[in-house]
């Protein structure tokens, strides 16, 4: 708690109705140079930030553990009062469909157009993925809302040129930059994996399938660079539909081939668990080797005890990470569950957001701008100049709005867990 | 043209001697919301052929199908041996001992002859008169035997005809409705068709008959019923009718 | 005149519109080709991968593709089995293969818990100790799920289709597709939305023998072996039981049928029962090959076996295994030649092009319109 305190000093509110509620709280100053809620002690009303993440469905294990993430940093910075008299409202948005009974582009730009409509929302956390983020962030960006990814790796998000699918310059309409992730993109993460795999491993020969998603062609795409690169070779890259349960022909040929190691570029409620069970029943014992995508424990479901001996970059093991130490502590005692992969990150991206709401108010005397735009506005202004020491390191954001934190970590699969090893920097090669 | 019709020969009221094997009361049939049959009446005795005769569209074989179930009579009565059957479904009906040799024939094409003679015999469960009846089949119509293993789809129209009314005929009926039996065969394979209908009345079988041919339909009839537009306009024995003007200039081409 | 028309108002309507086509020389020159161009393309795929890959891999390909076929192969009989007798295409039969899934799930947990109670056994260390073993469980497992799953086909017609069967095409055609939007969602609600296992893992396994360098798996044999069996018994019902030749006149001449006294209620439940029951011959092979299951899997699945049905001739029984055999093997090795992501594209390309040149598919009912 104390730690937040002294982080964390957000704030802020639009001006309700209904605001009276605050006044009585706000009477201690103090709050001493950390910058507490010495300053905001007479800020009346409250502000309004959101989270669109898939909480439901196939992704439901992994985006629902980033979503309590989230709240916790909401409920803490409440409970701390570190907005002052101001307190955070906080909406949770989901952007699984049943339709698709997993994250849904539709059902994200559903979510953020209802967002952005409600002019008390100053800011948003997520989305997940990034074919979600394709759909969400024009929209977002035309209203000048801020958006904070725990987790978008794809690097045509922020950097036009990098993903032949997606025209960057269409998510930014008005040229601003409004969105923001707190993680390594793909090229990144890519190129960590391939020197894994090619030097550490000794692999040599790879079978590279995708997803078909945006996210797992991008991955595929990258790996197979990087590991191309250094010296490796792509027998072969085929791009499966996400609904494929029979990999048999995919195992058989890469058999055929000679592989000595299978990428798999998606994630894992696309089949990456079922990947590895085929083909550790088939006698294929090529290495797998797969993204942050498959570190899911739907991976195990489907894979069971084959699932053993799979490898997989993903953003670094958090578990391990001094800093992180006593939000996971927290995290468990207010669910009783472990954190998932994503739930420091979400909570680092809400935090991060809380911080430059607090900033804005500090700056407008402890008021919430009258104008929702220009609070909105400056909110994002905040967020783009932010260094955060938070749970997961240090967070300062580009231009483009992509983290200069570069660290990844590689997971083992190992009796039917992900374990973390250390963090890996990518090398210049 | 009822009018003239009606004039010279009043339907001879010929008292049933006993109960009627078939008898309709007064039957409306509605199609939506055209009405192909008022008030039908008619019988049927045990043992008689009975034509039904009339034009185009007058209502022969809506007739028919109201009496083997095909189609539900909105109004009036078909009674079986005095027990109403109309409100049951067609192949309950068909199981009570009512044949129907349907207008257009209708086999079951992508099965052998001698399935559909099978099916004929569907809801029969004297298994072992099975083959006796068979064999009356193949002894009426001789190329069927032949013809026993091929798809019924691939025969010609008049062997088509004989496998109609030898499926109806395996049901070992106690009344068979036939639909045209003539339609469409060659002038001589129309003359054997009546022959063998002659001989399956012969044998005990009462039948009722729809024939656009009013000449030999009367023929072979005892007694008949004139349909014009959904009403009897006409009835009497097949020899009156012969003799009936207005049969003549309508349906006999005199 | 009139018998011809007669005749051709007893083909459906896919068969029928063979005749649209009629009089262009090209269509028809396409429909007599077609099965030729149709193998020989297979062939050629074959041979590629054979070229590029090796015999040995075009060998394992082939395996994989007959076994996925099995499968698509039982799913696609009860497809045409009930537009074949009442012109339905039953879009709700493709979850009714998942639901078996599921039921043959439960039902193995049930059966667990009793012989766990009776006897300390589980249905999975029974399945799993040897061929008798397997063989008792199977025997117990395939015919309650089959009946489970068969019932399920019946209420189904019962609630959603009967009261329709006179209304006009669209009616009971948007009617299945909310049935299986019905049963699909209640499987999401039960199961959840990610893969489930079936806890049939390991029940067969190990490698039968190997010929060329190509492996062959029981669990191979297991699923061809009993897909074909279950074709054969249902042709052989349908040839010559009592309710076969009910099922065969219904199809062909619905009110004939009832004139022959056939209970046609009755007979429709019946290809009800059977279709949904080899359905779920269909989802335990399925469940015992690849142990898992999600709630919508059958929606692809029932696609691509409809598909099967239609390249085979709907309402051709025997029709609808070929083409679920030939199904799996385009599958497969169209997905070869093009990287895997164009291989739903070719199954549905080849849907097109069945319905425009052959309708009447492989094997379908080319009746001798004399008369």
């Amino acid at each position: 708690m104390e730690r937040i305190k002294a982080r964390v000093l957000p704030a802020l509110g639009i001006v309700s109705l209904a605001a009276l509620a605050a006044c009585g709280t706000s009477t201690t100053g103090g709050g001493g140079g950390n910058g507490g809620s010495g300053p905001l002690s007479s800020c009346i009303g409250s502000v309004t930030v959101a989270s669109d993440l898939p909480t439901s469905g196939g992704d439901a294990s992994i985006g629902g553990g980033t979503e309590k993430g989230v709240k916790l940093a909401v409920d803490q910075a409440n409970a701390a009062k570190l907005l002052g008299g101001c307190t955070v409202n906080y909406i949770a948005k989901d952007d699984s469909s049943v339709a698709k009974g997993k994250h849904d582009p539709q059902q994200g730009a559903q979510n953020v157009t209802s967002l952005v409509a409600n002019l008390a929302v100053v800011g948003i956390v997520g989305p997940f993925n990034s074919s979600v983020a394709v759909a969400e962030l024009p929209i977002t960006n035309k209203a000048g809302v801020v958006q904070i990814s725990p987790s978008n790796t794809d690097p045509g998000l922020t950097i036009p040129g990098t993903d032949p699918d997606i025209d960057t310059a269409s998510l930014k309409p008005t040229g601003k930059t409004t969105y923001f992730r707190v993680i390594s993109n793909d090229v990144v993460q890519a190129q960590v994996m391939a020197q894994v795999a090619y030097k550490e491993l000794n692999l040599k020969k790879v079978y590279d399938i995708d997803d078909q998603e945006t996210y797992g062609k991008d991955l595929s795409n990258y790996f197979d660079q990087d590991f191309a690169k250094l010296g490796g070779t792509v027998t072969k890259r085929v791009s499966l539909p996400g609904d494929t349960k029979d990999f048999r022909p995919q195992i058989t040929e890469a058999q055929g081939l000679g592989a000595d190691s299978v990428f798999f570029g998606g994630v894992a409620s696309n089949g990456s668990g079922i990947l590895k069970k085929q083909m550790s029943d088939a006698g294929l014992t090529a290495q797998f080797l797969s993204g942050d995508g498959t570190v899911d424990p739907q991976f195990f479901v489907d894979s069971g005890a084959q699932g053993d001996g799979a490898q997989a970059s993903s953003a670094p093991d958090t578990t391990k990470l001094a800093s992180a130490q006593q939000f996971i502590q927290q995290y468990k005692q207010r669910y009783g569950q472990d954190v998932v992969a994503y739930s420091t990150y979400g909570y680092d991206c809400m935090n991060i957001l809380l911080q430059a709401i607090h900033d804005v108010l500090v700056d407008n005397g402890a008021k919430l701008p009258a104008d929702p735009v220009t609070f909105r506005t400056k909110v994002i202004a905040k967020v783009q100049g932010i260094d955060y020491k938070g749970t997961i390191g240090e967070t300062k954001f580009d231009s483009n709005g992509d983290t200069l934190n570069h660290q990844f970590s590689v997971y083992k699969a190992t009796g039917g867990k992900w374990v973390g090893r250390e963090t890996v920097s990518p090398s210049a090669s | 043209m009822t009018q003239t019709a009606a004039t010279p020969e009043p339907p001879a009221p010929e008292a049933p001697p006993a109960q009627p094997l078939l008898e309709l009361r007064d039957v409306d049939v509605l199609y939506g919301r055209v009405q192909a049959l008022r008030g039908v009446s008619l019988h049927v005795q045990s043992g008689e052929v009975v034509a039904l005769i009339g034009s185009n569209g007058a209502g022969k074989t809506t007739t028919l199908r109201a009496i083997s179930g095909l189609v539900r009579p909105a109004r009036g009565e078909v009674l079986l041996e005095g027990q109403p059957i109309h409100a049951l479904g067609a192949e309950v009906i068909a199981r009570r001992g009512v044949a129907h040799a349907p207008e257009g024939r209708r086999l079951f094409s992508r099965m052998t002859v001698r399935e559909n003679l099978e099916m004929g015999a569907f809801s029969r469960r004297d298994g072992s008169e099975l083959r006796a009846d068979y064999d009356r089949v193949y002894e009426l119509f001789p190329r069927l035997r032949e013809r026993s293993t091929q798809l019924a789809g691939s025969l010609s129209g008049g062997e088509q005809q004989m496998v109609a009314i030898g499926r109806a005929l395996m049901a070992r009926p106690r009344v068979l409705l036939l639909d045209e039996p003539s339609l469409g065969l060659a002038p001589i394979l129309v003359d054997a068709i009546f022959e063998v209908i002659r001989e399956i009345n012969a044998t005990g079988t009462t039948i009722l008959l729809i024939e656009q041919n009013a000449l030999l339909a009367l023929d072979v009839a005892r007694r008949a019923y004139v349909l014009e537009t959904g009403s009897i306009a006409l009835s009497g024995s097949a020899a009156e009718l012969q003799q009936s003007e207005a049969v003549q200039r309508a349906y006999l081409g005199m | 005149m009139e018998g011809q028309g007669e005749v051709r108002a007893v083909l459906p309507p896919l068969a029928r519109r063979r005749s649209l086509l009629r009089g262009g020389g090209l269509a028809e020159l396409g429909s007599r080709a077609f099965p030729t161009v149709l193998i020989g393309a297979l062939v050629l795929m074959i041979i590629d991968v054979a070229a590029r890959s090796g015999v040995s891999v075009a060998g394992s390909q082939l395996v994989n593709g007959i076994t996925k076929g099995a499968i698509f192969a039982l799913i696609a009989v009860g497809y045409t089995m009930v537009y074949g007798i009442i012109e339905l295409i039953n879009f709700a039969h493709g979850d009714v293969f998942t639901l078996s899934a599921v039921y043959g799930k439960e039902i193995g947990r049930g059966l667990s818990w009793i012989g766990m109670s009776l006897w300390g056994v589980s249905l999975g260390s029974l399945a799993t100790r040897g061929p008798l073993g397997l063989a008792a469980v199977l025997l117990v497992l395939f015919p309650l799920t089959m009946a489970a799953t068969g019932i399920t086909g019946v209420l189904i017609e019962r609630v959603a289709y009967r009261r329709l069967r006179d209304a006009p095409r669209l009616a009971p055609l948007i009617t299945a597709v909310g049935v299986s939007f019905i049963l699909e969602g209640s499987m999401l609600v039960t199961q959840g939305s990610s893969n489930v296992r079936t806890d049939k893992e390991g029940w067969i396994r190990g490698t039968a023998f190997t010929a060329g360098g190509v492996d062959v798996h029981w669990a191979d044999i297991f699923v061809v072996g009993m897909a074909l069996l279950m074709m054969f018994a249902l042709q052989a019902f349908i040839r010559s039981t009592r309710l076969g030749k009910a099922m065969r006149a219904t199809a062909q001449d619905r009110d004939a049928a009832l004139l022959s006294g056939v209970n046609i209620n009755r007979t429709i439940a019946a290809t009800f029962f059977i279709g949904s029951a080899l359905a779920a011959a269909g989802g335990l092979i399925y469940s015992i090959f690849f142990d898992s299951v999600v709630w919508n899997l059958g929606f692809g699945f029932g696609i691509i076996a409809f598909t099967a049905a239609v390249l085979g001739g709907i309402g051709n029984i025997v029709g609808a295994g070929l083409g679920g055999f030939l199904i799996g093997l385009i599958y497969v090795f169209g997905g070869q030649i093009t990287s895997g992501q164009w291989s739903n594209s070719i199954v549905f390309a080849m849907l097109i092009v069945v319905l425009t040149f052959r309708p009447v598919g492989l094997l379908g009912m080319r009746v001798p319109d004399r008369a």
